[in-house]
C-alpha cells in the first residue's frame, strides 16, 4: 500500500508515455482516472492510518548511495505532514486528470500531456514521501523538470519554449541553494536523513575537526541556503520571475500543474524546521522574504490584465504568507495548513479560470476583452467567486481559518530571532556565543531539545520581550500581510468584476460561443468538488493539522484587522471599478508601468546578468582566448616557431664558401678562447 | 596467471582483427549474408559483442574485497642477465580491479555502440576502419589492466595511433588534417614530460611495477615528488583535458568521424583522469597535495569558462566538447582533494559522462547523417518530425545537466560534497557550473528540439531501429548507475581504500 500510493502515478506516466498512441485519448483518461482515483483512494486509507490512528511509517526499501560515513537509503516515510501532502498532491492531480480529459478532448497529445501529469504526480510524491534529502532531491529536481515539459507541452509556440527554460534556470539558481545546504546538513549531522535531523541536536554534531560543541555550527548558513532553494522553486520574491512567463507563455492547461511544484519549496521549509529553529537568523531572513513576497506579488497582481497572470501571483502571494508563518517560531504547522487550504481554493480558482479562457472563442486570456461573462457562464462565475472569497479570507471559508491564523501570530510574534537580532544589534553575537555557551555547559549540549519540545533559545529570548506587542521584524511582517491581505481582496474582486459582471468587451460571437462552450460534466463536477473543499476543508481539518496551535491573545482590533481589510479591499475594488472602466487613470502612470512591468525584475536580471554574461561567453572566452590567445601560444605559436627556426637555419647553409670558412673560423676562436 | 579470465579479456579483440584480416582471404560465409563492407561489419560487431559479454563475465568474478585480480604476468624486458642486463622491475603484471573493471566495460559497451552507429557513414577502407577499432579496444584493455607504469606509458601513447589514424583518414573535412595536428602537438608534449618523469621515478625507486611504487609512496623527497606530479599531471591534463590544454578537443571533436568523436569522448578522456587516480596519490601523495591547489584552480576556470564558452556555440559538435571541458573540469577537482568521497565521485562522473557523452555525440550524429549540418540554427521543432529522437535527445540533456536519478547526478554530488569539504568556497564555484549546464543544455535541446519546424532542413526521418536500439540502451545505463549505483560505488571504494589510502 505504501509502495503502490507512489507507484500508481508512475505506472500511468510509463504507460501514457510508450504506449499513449496504442492506448488512445479516451483510453488514456480512462486509465489515468483509475490509477489517480485508486492512488488517492490509499492515500486517503493512509491518512486514516498516519493522521487519525497517529501512527508513523517508515520503509527503508534499498541501500542507494554510500561513500564513506555518508550512506542513504532509499526510503519511504510517512508521517503527518507527508500524508498530509501526498492527500493534496492526489486528489488535485486527480481532479486536474480528470479536468484535463475533458479539457484537451480536441488536442492530438492528450496521452503525452497525461503522462507529463503524471510524472509530475509521482515526483511530487517522492518529493513528500522521501526519508532523506538526496531522495528528495530527485522529487525537488523531478518537479522542474516535469514543470518544463509542462510549460513546452505546446512546443511550437516560441513563448513557451522561452518560458520553460527561464523556469528550468531560475530554478536550477535554487537548486544549487538546495545542494549546497544538504552538503552543510551533511557536513554538521553526519547524516541526510530526516530522522538524524531531529537526533542530530541531542547527540553533538559530528565533525572531523573534534570540535563536538561548536556553538558556530553553521545553522544560518544551512537555513539561508535552504532558504535559496525554496525561493526558487516556491517562486519568491528575486526568483519568481519564471512563474509568470510560464503562466502567459503556456496555454492554459500546462500552467495548473507546476502550482504543485510552488508548494514544494515550502514543504522543503517546513520539513527541515528543526534545522530552523536553530537559526535565529535564518528564520528572521525567512518571514522577512515571505513578507515581502506577499507584499510584491500582490501589488503586481493588482495591475495584470492577465486572466491567469493575476491568478499566478495571487499565488506567489499566498506562498510568501506560507514562507512568512515559517519563519514564525512554532507555527510552521500553520504554514502546512494553509497550503493544503490553499491547494483546494487555488485549484478552483485556476480550473476556473482554465473554463473561462476555453469558452471564449480563441482562448483568450485577456481580461479586458472579456466582461459580461456572467450571462453566459454562470457556473464558472459561482466558483470564480467562491474560489475569489475564500482567497480573500472572508470569515468561515477554507482561506480564513489559515489565513487569519498566520496574521495572529505573526502579530503575537514568537519569532525568537527577531527581539535578538533586531533589539540587540550591537551585541547579539556576543550574546547569543555566550548563550549557547552557557547552555553548553550544562548537561545537554544542545540546548534542551529533548525530543520536540520547544527551541533551545525560545525561553530566554521570549522572556525579554514582553508578550503582547510585537517585536519589529514581525510587526513589519504583520502590516505587509495585512496590507497584502487588503491588496489581495481588492484584485480578486477585480478580476472577477472585470471579467464577469462589467459590460462585454467581447465580440457578439465570442460571448454566443461561450454560451454554447459550456461546461461539461466532467469539468462540472472537478470544480464542485473542489467548491466544496473551497468553503468546508479549513473548517474540517483545522483540528486535525494544526490541533496543537492555540489562537494567540492579541488586541480585538488587530484580530478583525485582516478581515477589514479584506472587506476594505473588496468595497474600494468594486467603488472603483463601477465609476471606471480601467484602473489605469488612477494610478499615476510611472507606478502603474512600475507594477505592471512587475517592478521590473525581468529587466534588470537581463540586462545586468543574462546579456553580460553571454557576451563575456562569446567575446571573452570563446574568441579571446580559446580562438585567440591560447592558439596563439600553443599550436599555432609552435608552428610559426618552428617554420622560422628552420628557416633560418637552412638560410644558414646557403652554398657559399665564405660563409662556411667564416663559421668555421669563428667557432675555432671561440674553442680557442676558451680552452686557453 | 590467469588464462581463462585473460584470454576473456584480451582474446575477443584479438581474435576480432585476426578474423577481419582472414575474412576475405577465407571466403568465409559472411559472404553470403550481404556485401562484403557489411560482413566485415558484421564480424567486427560479432566479436566487440562478445567482448563486451566477456568483460561483464570479468566483472562478476573480480575480487569484491577491492584487491586486484591478477590476469596474467609476462616476462617482459628482464630477460637473461648476460643480454639485457637492466631488469624493469620484474614480470609485467596485468590485473584488473574494481577501479579499472568499471572503465573496461565502458569500452566494452561503447566500442560496439559506436561500431554500431558508424554503420553506414564508414563508407570507405571500411576493413582499416574496423581493425583500429579493434586494435583501440586491445590497447585500452591493456592500458586499463596494466601494472606497470612504463607499459602504462606506452599503451597509453600507443591509444594515439589508431585514434590518429581514424581521426585523420575517416574524418569529415579538410581541417581534419589541422586537427590531427593539434591532438598531437599537445599529447605528445604531455607524454615526452611524462615519459622523463616515469624515468626519474624508475631513477628513484629502480623499479617500474606499480604496486611496489605504491608501496613505497613516501620514498622520494617533496621536492622531487613535486616535480614529478607536475610532469605527469601535464600529461593527464592534456588528456583530461584541463583548462589551458583544452583547445585540441573542439577541434578533434568537430573533425572526427562519429565513433572517434564517441570514443574520444567516451573513453580516451577518461584515460587522462584514470591515469591520475593511479598515479597522483597512491604514487605521489606529497606531489598531489603540493600541487593540488593549482590543480583546482585550474579546475575551476575550466568549469566556468568551459561552460561560458559552451553557451555560445552554433556548431552542435563543438558545443558538446565544449561541455566535456566543463564537466571533466569537476572530474579534476575531485581527483586532488583527497577523499574517498571525491575520488569516488569523480570516477562515477567519468563513467556516467562516457555514457552521456558518448551518447550526445551519437545524437547528433544522428542528424547530421540525415542533413549533414551540425549548425543549431538550421535545426527547429525536430519534435515534430522526429519524436523519438526528440525524447532521448531531452532525456539525454536532463542526464547532461545531472538530474537526479541519473548517474551523473551521485558523482556531481559527491564531487561538490567532497570539493565543499576541501574549501566551502570551491564548492560554492563549483555549483556554477550546475547553474550554467543547465543554460547551455536546455538552450542546445529546446533550440533543436522544439518550436515550428522550419523550412531549412527537409527529409526528416526518425531514427531508425539501429539507432533506436544504441541509443535506448545508453539511456537504460545512464538511468541505471543513477537509480542502483551501490552495485558500483561498493567495489569503487573498496578498490580506492585498497590503493589509495
Amino acid at each position: 500500500m505504501y509502495l503502490i500510493v507512489l507507484l500508481l502515478p508512475f505506472i500511468n506516466a510509463f504507460f501514457l508515455g510508450f504506449c499513449g498512441r496504442l492506448i488512445g485519448t479516451i483510453g488514456s483518461g480512462v486509465l489515468s482516472t483509475i490509477c489517480m482515483g485508486s492512488s488517492t483512494l490509499i492515500a486517503l486509507l493512509l491518512a486514516y492510518e498516519i493522521l487519525v490512528n497517529d501512527a508513523v511509517v517508515h520503509i527503508e526499501l534499498y541501500k542507494w548511495v554510500e561513500s564513506e560515513i555518508l550512506i542513504t537509503h532509499v526510503g519511504l516515510l510517512y508521517d503527518t505532514l507527508s500524508v498530509t501532502m501526498l492527500l493534496v498532491i492526489s486528489s488535485i492531480s486527480t481532479l486536474v486528470h480528470i479536468y484535463s480529459t475533458s479539457y484537451m478532448s480536441d488536442d492530438p497529445h492528450v496521452p503525452r500531456f497525461l503522462c507529463y501529469l503524471s510524472l509530475f504526480t509521482f515526483l511530487m510524491m517522492v518529493l513528500v514521501t522521501s526519508d532523506n534529502y538526496l531522495q528528495l532531491f530527485i522529487g525537488w529536481e523531478g518537479v522542474g523538470v516535469c514543470s518544463y515539459l509542462l510549460v513546452a507541452f505546446w512546443t511550437t509556440r516560441i513563448q513557451a519554449n522561452k518560458a520553460a527554460i527561464k523556469a528550468i534556470v531560475v530554478n536550477r539558481v535554487g537548486d544549487v541553494g538546495v545542494i549546497l545546504g544538504m552538503i552543510l546538513i551533511y557536513k554538521t549531522i553526519g547524516s541526510l536523513d530526516f530522522s538524524a535531523l531531529e537526533a542530530g541536536f541531542v547527540k553533538p554534531p559530528i565533525l572531523d575537526n573534534g570540535a563536538r560543541l561548536d556553538p558556530w555550527a553553521p545553522w544560518a548558513p544551512i537555513g539561508i541556503l535552504l532558504l535559496i532553494g525554496c525561493i526558487g522553486k516556491s517562486a519568491q520574491l528575486g526568483l519568481h520571475t519564471w512563474l509568470p512567463d510560464a503562466m502567459e507563455g503556456t496555454d492554459s492547461n500546462g500552467s495548473r500543474a507546476p502550482q504543485h511544484k510552488w508548494t514544494a519549496g515550502v514543504f522543503l521549509m517546513i520539513r527541515s524546521f528543526p534545522l530552523f529553529e536553530k537559526a535565529p537568523l535564518a528564520l528572521l531572513i525567512i518571514t522577512i522574504f515571505g513578507a515581502l513576497t506577499a507584499f510584491f506579488a500582490a501589488t503586481v497582481g493588482l495591475v495584470q490584465n492577465d486572466l491567469k497572470k493575476v491568478i499566478a501571483y495571487s499565488t506567489c502571494s499566498q506562498l510568501g504568507y506560507m514562507v512568512l508563518i515559517i519563519g514564525i517560531e512554532g507555527s510552521h504547522n500553520v504554514g502546512l495548513f494553509h497550503l493544503f487550504n490553499h491547494a483546494f481554493f487555488k485549484a478552483l480558482l485556476f480550473l476556473s479560470a482554465g473554463a473561462v479562457v476555453h469558452s471564449t472563442n480563441y482562448d483568450e486570456q485577456d481580461m479586458r476583452k472579456m466582461g459580461g461573462l456572467i450571462h453566459s457562464i454562470p457556473f464558472t462565475y459561482t466558483m470564480m467567486l467562491i474560489g475569489s472569497f475564500s482567497i480573500m479570507g472572508l470569515p468561515y471559508l477554507t482561506g480564513f481559518y489559515s489565513k487569519d491564523l498566520i496574521l495572529e501570530l505573526t502579530y503575537s510574534g514568537r519569532n525568537m530571532g527577531v527581539p535578538y537580532f533586531i533589539s540587540e544589534q550591537g551585541h547579539h553575537l556576543e550574546s547569543l556565543e555566550g548563550s549557547i555557551g552557557s547552555q553548553g555547559g550544562d548537561k545537554r549540549p544542545w540546548g534542551g531539545a529533548e525530543g520536540s519540545g520547544p527551541a533551545p533559545l525560545a525561553p530566554p529570548l521570549i522572556a525579554l520581550w514582553p508578550e503582547s506587542e510585537p517585536s519589529r521584524g514581525s510587526a513589519f511582517a504583520f502590516w505587509l500581510g495585512t496590507f497584502a491581505a487588503f491588496l489581495t481582496a481588492f484584485y480578486s474582486i477585480r478580476l472577477v468584476y472585470i471579467t464577469f459582471i462589467i459590460s462585454p468587451n467581447s465580440s457578439k460571437e465570442s460571448l454566443i460561443s461561450s454560451h454554447i462552450n459550456i461546461v461539461d460534466k466532467r469539468v462540472l463536477t472537478v470544480l464542485s468538488l473542489l467548491c466544496f473543499g473551497a468553503i468546508f476543508f479549513g473548517y474540517l481539518f483545522q483540528d486535525i493539522l494544526i490541533g496543537d496551535i492555540e489562537h494567540p491573545i492579541v488586541p480585538p482590533f488587530i484580530k478583525v484587522l485582516p478581515t477589514l481589510a479584506g472587506v476594505f479591499g473588496m468595497s474600494l475594488s468594486l467603488l472603483l471599478y463601477w465609476g471606471f472602466d480601467s484602473i489605469g487613470p488612477l494610478f499615476i502612470l510611472p507606478i502603474y508601468s512600475f507594477l505592471g512591468g512587475a517592478w521590473q525584475f525581468n529587466h534588470t536580471i537581463n540586462k545586468l546578468i543574462a546579456i553580460p554574461f553571454f557576451n563575456f561567453g562569446h567575446w571573452g572566452t570563446y574568441k579571446t582566448l580559446d580562438r585567440g590567445w591560447l592558439e596563439l601560444f600553443g599550436p599555432q605559436g609552435a608552428g610559426y616557431l618552428g617554420t622560422r627556426v628552420s628557416q633560418a637555419i637552412s638560410n644558414l647553409q646557403s652554398g657559399v664558401i665564405s660563409r662556411y670558412a667564416l663559421v668555421l673560423l669563428s667557432f675555432t676562436i671561440i674553442f680557442l678562447s676558451l680552452w686557453g | 596467471m590467469n588464462w581463462v579470465l585473460s584470454s576473456l579479456l584480451f582474446l575477443p579483440p584479438l581474435m576480432g582483427i585476426f578474423h577481419l584480416l582472414t575474412a576475405g582471404a577465407l571466403k568465409s560465409p559472411a559472404r553470403q549474408w550481404g556485401s562484403y563492407g557489411s560482413a566485415l561489419k558484421r564480424i567486427a560487431l560479432f566479436w566487440s559483442f562478445i567482448s563486451l559479454i566477456s568483460t561483464i563475465i570479468l566483472w562478476l568474478s573480480l575480487d569484491q574485497e577491492g584487491g586486484f585480480t591478477p590476469l596474467m604476468d609476462i616476462d617482459w624486458i628482464e630477460g637473461p642477465e648476460k643480454i639485457i642486463p637492466i631488469t624493469m622491475g620484474g614480470p609485467l603484471v596485468f590485473a584488473v580491479d574494481g577501479i579499472s573493471i568499471y572503465f573496461i566495460i565502458l569500452t566494452g559497451f561503447i566500442v560496439p555502440c559506436s561500431i554500431l552507429i558508424s554503420w553506414h557513414s564508414v563508407k570507405y577502407l571500411t576493413k582499416g576502419f574496423l581493425i583500429c577499432m579493434l586494435i583501440l579496444e586491445f590497447l585500452l584493455y591493456a592500458v586499463f589492466s596494466v601494472l606497470d607504469i612504463f607499459m602504462f606509458y606506452i599503451l597509453f601513447e600507443g591509444v594515439l595511433i589508431p585514434m590518429y589514424l581514424i581521426l585523420g583518414i575517416w574524418g569529415s573535412r579538410e581541417e581534419k588534417m589541422q586537427a590531427a595536428y593539434y591532438f598531437f602537438f599537445y599529447t605528445l608534449i604531455g607524454s615526452v614530460l611524462m615519459l622523463l618523469c616515469l624515468f626519474s621515478l624508475y631513477n628513484i625507486h629502480g623499479t617500474t611495477d606499480y604496486l611496489t611504487l605504491a608501496s613505497c609512496s613516501h620514498v622520494p623527497s617533496q621536492q622531487q615528488q613535486k616535480w614529478i606530479f607536475l610532469g605527469i599531471f601535464l600529461a593527464m591534463a592534456v588528456k583530461i583535458p584541463i583548462f589551458p590544454f583544452h583547445i585540441w578537443l573542439p577541434k578533434a571533436h568537430v573533425e572526427a568521424p562519429v565513433a572517434g568523436s564517441v570514443l574520444l569522448a567516451g573513453i580516451l578522456l577518461k584515460l587522462g583522469g584514470y591515469g591520475l587516480v593511479r598515479l597522483s596519490w597512491p604514487i605521489l601523495p606529497l606531489g598531489a597535495q603540493n600541487l593540488a591547489p593549482a590543480v583546482i584552480a585550474m579546475g575551476i576556470v575550466g568549469i566556468v569558462y568551459g561552460s561560458f564558452a559552451t553557451c555560445r556555440q552554433i556548431d552542435v559538435k563543438r558545443l558538446v566538447a565544449y561541455s566535456s571541458v566543463a564537466h571533466m573540469g569537476l572530474v579534476s577537482i575531485t581527483l586532488v582533494t583527497h577523499d574517498i568521497i571525491g575520488l569516488t565521485g569523480s570516477i562515477f562522473i567519468m563513467l556516467a559522462h562516457g555514457i552521456v557523452s558518448s551518447l550526445l555525440f551519437i545524437l547528433v550524429t544522428i542528424l547530421y547523417d540525415r542533413h549533414h549540418t551540425r549548425l543549431i540554427k538550421y535545426y527547429r521543432g525536430l519534435s515534430i518530425t522526429m519524436p523519438i529522437w526528440g525524447t532521448i535527445m531531452i532525456v539525454t540533456s536532463l542526464a547532461n545537466v545531472a538530474v537526479p536519478p541519473s548517474g551523473n547526478f551521485i558523482g556531481e554530488y559527491l564531487s561538490i560534497l567532497s570539493s565543499f569539504n576541501w574549501n566551502p568556497i570551491i564548492g560554492v564555484f563549483v555549483c556554477s557550473g550546475v547553474i550554467l549546464s543547465a543554460v547551455y543544455s536546455f538552450y542546445f535541446a529546446n533550440r533543436v528540439t522544439f518550436g515550428a519546424s522550419g523550412s531549412l532542413i527537409t527529409s526528416p526521418r526518425d531514427v531508425n531501429r539501429r539507432e533506436f536500439y544504441i541509443t535506448a540502451s545508453m539511456i537504460f545505463f545512464a538511468f541505471l548507475i543513477g537509480v542502483y549505483p551501490i552495485f558500483i560505488l561498493e567495489v569503487i571504494q573498496n578498490s580506492l581504500f585498497f590503493i589509495a589510502l
